[in-house]
């Protein structure tokens, strides 16, 4: 039996009324986590242009990998490299959270309040001692 | 056997069913990810402070391009399948969301394509 409803109109939808859930919902350490974890994800998809721009300008030649490193270096690019890197370093944590999640560990009251704050000071520990390499 | 007598419409939807596999394949290449990600990190870190000449042959290397490759495949597997996912989650118009898991598949080809092709070009080079 098919469940899914044909697809509407903007003059057939309905005015039925939603639960609310953003406005009510007391947010937990679990649930930002899970929330930051898709973001990134995202964030980290669209950012996949500015390393195809980097690898190809590898490819093109000195002149065109001389200017995207200037691009790079400015203080926006930097800005914006910083970013996608702790992007990438707390979806990676978030991910091994979640993968230790789906063999059944780290449900506990307190593990999983843990877990999701590790992946936090974890990423952000982390970001900034790559960082440190690339600064210093 | 489910399929034996199924109309075409219900034999597509029975075809259709891929949310076990996305789940084992999201989790793989997440695995394959893990490795990986460290290795390209240190990598560009290195690769930034080379001169541009030494940066080549650096990449020129197999043992540089072969996990680059790597990361290539399981990453834009990974984040096709993560987009993929997202579409679904928040679009509810039926040809919008067609359309934007259409664009998502061809975004991921094109970065996939566009980053080994580069790693290609210079694995190949006579530099």
């Amino acid at each position: 039996m098919s469940t899914s409803s044909p697809p509407r109109s903007n003059q057939q939808k309905s005015q039925r009324p939603l639960s609310p859930h953003l406005q009510i919902y007391r947010p937990s350490w679990t649930m930002v986590m899970s929330i930051i974890h898709r973001l990134t994800g995202a964030a980290l998809y669209a950012g996949t242009l500015l390393l195809t721009l980097w690898l190809v300008s590898l490819a093109s030649g000195p002149k065109f990998y001389e200017s995207v490193q200037v691009i790079f270096s400015s203080w926006l690019g930097q800005l914006i490299l910083f970013g996608y890197t702790w992007a990438l370093i707390h979806h990676m944590l978030g991910g091994i959270r979640h993968l230790i999640m789906d063999f059944g560990k780290g449900y506990g009251p307190h593990i999983r309040i843990r877990l999701a704050q590790w992946t936090l000071t974890g990423s952000i520990f982390l970001t900034l001692l790559v960082w440190s390499f690339v600064w210093l | 056997m489910i399929m034996d007598n199924a109309s075409p419409k219900i034999h597509a939807r029975l075809l259709s069913c891929k949310g076990t596999s996305h789940f084992i394949f999201q989790r793989i290449t997440a695995l394959a990810l893990i490795p990986l990600t460290i290795f390209s990190l240190i990598l560009v870190l290195c690769l930034s402070k080379m001169p541009y000449e030494q940066a080549i042959h650096t990449v020129q290397s197999p043992l540089i391009s072969v996990p680059i490759l790597s990361l290539i495949l399981a990453g834009v597997w990974h984040m096709k399948l993560g987009m993929q996912m997202i579409i679904e989650d928040y679009i509810q118009h039926e040809y919008l969301k067609a359309a934007s898991l259409l664009f998502s598949l061809f975004f991921c080809i094109f970065i996939a394509l566009a980053t080994s092709g580069a790693v290609l070009k210079l694995s190949f080079a006579n530099i």
